[in-house]
């Protein structure tokens, strides 16, 4: 998957501007930057919801918007941030709906669908709760759920848009274990610099919809730019035991 | 989940036909089941020693059949297209007139009625009125909700609303300055009625239920998709504004045709599809055929209300739904704990 440039205008407003980006193999790339800076919405790009008015995107080679969206979404799963209305299915129901881009008109689930689903449960940790309403489940099990049916899409990429909201530490810190060991591309938006450092290939800095850095984690995060970009001040230095740059926060009145 | 729903389809089918016999049977004349069924077989071309009078037969074969038969299509008509619009624009209050189309069939039913202009159809003046009013009311509302960007379901129901304010003011216009049996006849129309239902009034609203019904089954992943929101249903790979329109289109439709032969009977669109949740989930595979059955379990019954609680005054079916129907959905609402909207 490559985005060539694209830019889109939200209102009088540019939100992204001439962003490039591609994915190579299995890698999970960090979307970060400060709120506004357009990391949902170049996700949105990416994900066949927003047409660019500049620029392109190609899943494999062909433009995103030569193709159609069943397509597009047997090969692209993608976790967004939109609130979920919750009419009152149960969360294997709500699992199973990942399986939508792979059935045809009439066609009913199948002993493999529901084998799909049940994996892709396990995997987030909700097994056992499959016939509990979604409406019933806590935030992060929500959250959870929605990765679930992401995964359920058996997607060659995955998109993931602030994927740890809601989750407590420990799954946070699962729930990016896991998408990096589907050996798939994946893109992340983030606002946790740390949890970004820490799992992430590739970081992509985003500032008032352009990069303003890229690269490997210690390259991306620097106190300088930190300054910049998000106006904290901050101590970056290398973990003793992780290797991976570490981020301490310093409050405003002391710097 | 699976074995539940087959046991309510087998119960509510059970009671359909159930429901069926005994508002035939029931009536000023009072009819044996058995006569019943003996009368449609041997109208049907089955050989049988009639053991029933001449009276009879025409009391139930050409008065109470194509009325009892009617009010089963309508009601799952409306039922239908209630669950619909209440998945397409995710909003439980939601009903099949929401955009625009009883306001219009109103007017259309009302104009025919006080002008006489459809005078050429007969005694289905008054249905194509309210028929091509409701057609003219839907294209209006649709175009609207498209100008200027995507049809999303606030810009829907706006446009529904501000159209059936629109058609409301016509009717009530053309029904106070008209003549004065007007208002009663258009008072009545508009709070729904069966009566006089004869048989060649059935064959389009049964053909356009099990077309429209047929459709939304197919569509059912898509519904359920769209129930949970745009952006979900996009990323799992459907057009999600071209889809919305064909299927409201589609919803409209099958409420269209309803209102035309019935009026517009409130309360069936709005309340079963709920009830239909309650026994059948969220899932539209499984709620579109329950929400049909218990559509037109209920409005016979209605119907029956309505011809005999105040015999030998009929009342519109819209008096009974709201009179019977409101009752009944708060005591589910209150028993059933699924109900944490």
């Amino acid at each position: 998957m490559q985005a060539h440039q694209v830019s889109l205008r939200l209102g009088s407003r540019w939100a992204v501007q001439g962003v490039s980006l591609k994915l190579q193999g299995p890698e999970l790339v960090g979307l970060l930057g400060p709120n506004g800076a357009g990391k949902s919405s170049f996700l949105r790009l990416l994900y066949r919801m927003l047409r660019p008015h500049a620029g392109w995107v190609a899943l494999e080679g062909r433009d995103l918007w030569q193709q159609r969206s069943a397509e597009v979404a047997r090969r692209l799963a993608v976790v967004g941030q939109e609130a979920v209305q919750e009419p009152g299915f149960s969360l294997l129901e709500m699992v199973l709906m990942g399986r939508t881009p792979h059935k045809g008109w009439l066609e009913a689930d199948s002993a493999l669908d529901l084998r799909i689903a049940r994996e892709a449960l396990a995997r987030v940790g909700l097994s056992g709760y499959e016939e509990r309403p979604f409406q019933s489940l806590s935030g992060g099990e929500k959250q959870r759920a929605l990765i679930a049916r992401a995964l359920a899409q058996q997607a060659h990429i995955l998109l993931l848009d602030e994927p740890t909201n809601h989750l407590d530490v420990r799954y946070q810190l699962e729930v990016l274990q896991l998408v990096r060991g589907l050996r798939i591309p994946v893109v992340a938006a983030l606002h946790d610099l740390n949890l970004a450092a820490l799992f992430c290939d590739r970081l992509l800095l985003l500032s008032e919809g352009r990069v303003v850095a890229e690269g490997r984690p210690e390259q991306v995060l620097t106190a300088e730019r930190l300054r910049v970009v998000y106006g904290v001040e901050a101590l970056v230095e290398p973990h003793p035991r992780t290797g991976r740059p570490q981020v301490v926060l310093l409050p405003p009145e002391e710097a | 989940m699976r074995p539940r729903f087959a046991l309510w389809l087998l119960v509510l089918g059970l009671a359909l036909l159930g429901s069926l016999t005994l508002a035939v049977m029931l009536g000023p004349v009072p009819i044996a089941a058995g006569e019943v069924w003996r009368i449609a077989w041997a109208r049907l071309g089955g050989n049988l020693e009639p053991t029933w009078s001449a009276a009879q037969e025409n009391i139930v074969w050409f008065l109470r059949f194509p009325r009892v038969l009617l009010g089963a299509v309508v009601g799952a008509s409306l039922a239908v297209a209630g669950v619909v619009m209440q998945a397409l624009v995710r909003n439980p209050l939601a009903d099949p007139y929401l955009l625009g189309v009883s306001s219009g069939a109103s007017t259309g039913a009302v104009l025919a009625l006080a002008s006489g202009w459809l005078g050429f159809a007969g005694l289905y003046g008054v249905s194509l009125g309210a028929f091509l009013g409701a057609l003219l009311s839907l294209g209006v509302v649709l175009a609207l909700a498209r100008l200027g960007g995507q049809t999303t379901p606030t810009r829907l129901i706006l446009a529904g609303v501000a159209v059936a304010y629109l058609f409301s003011g016509l009717t009530s216009l053309i029904t106070l300055t008209g003549e004065r049996e007007l208002a009663r006849a258009a008072l009545s129309w508009l709070l729904g009625s069966l009566s006089g239902s004869q048989w060649n009034e059935l064959g389009l609203p049964s053909l356009v239920l099990l077309l429209c019904t047929l459709a939304l089954l197919f569509s059912s992943r898509a519904l359920n998709a769209i129930a949970v929101g745009d952006e979900t249903a996009t990323t799992l790979g459907l057009e999600v504004p071209r889809l919305r329109r064909r299927l409201m289109l589609l919803a409209s439709l099958l409420t269209a045709v309803a209102v035309a032969v019935a009026g517009a009977v409130g309360f069936i669109g709005l309340m079963l599809p709920h009830m239909a949740r309650f026994l059948a989930g969220a899932d539209h595979r499984r709620l579109l055929p329950l929400a049909a059955l218990l559509g037109a379990i209920f409005t016979i019954w209605v119907d029956v209300g309505a011809r005999m609680l105040f015999a030998p005054q009929e009342v519109p079916l819209g008096v009974i739904t709201a009179l019977l129907g409101t009752p009944f959905f708060l005591w589910l609402m209150l028993t059933r704990r699924e109900v944490q909207r």
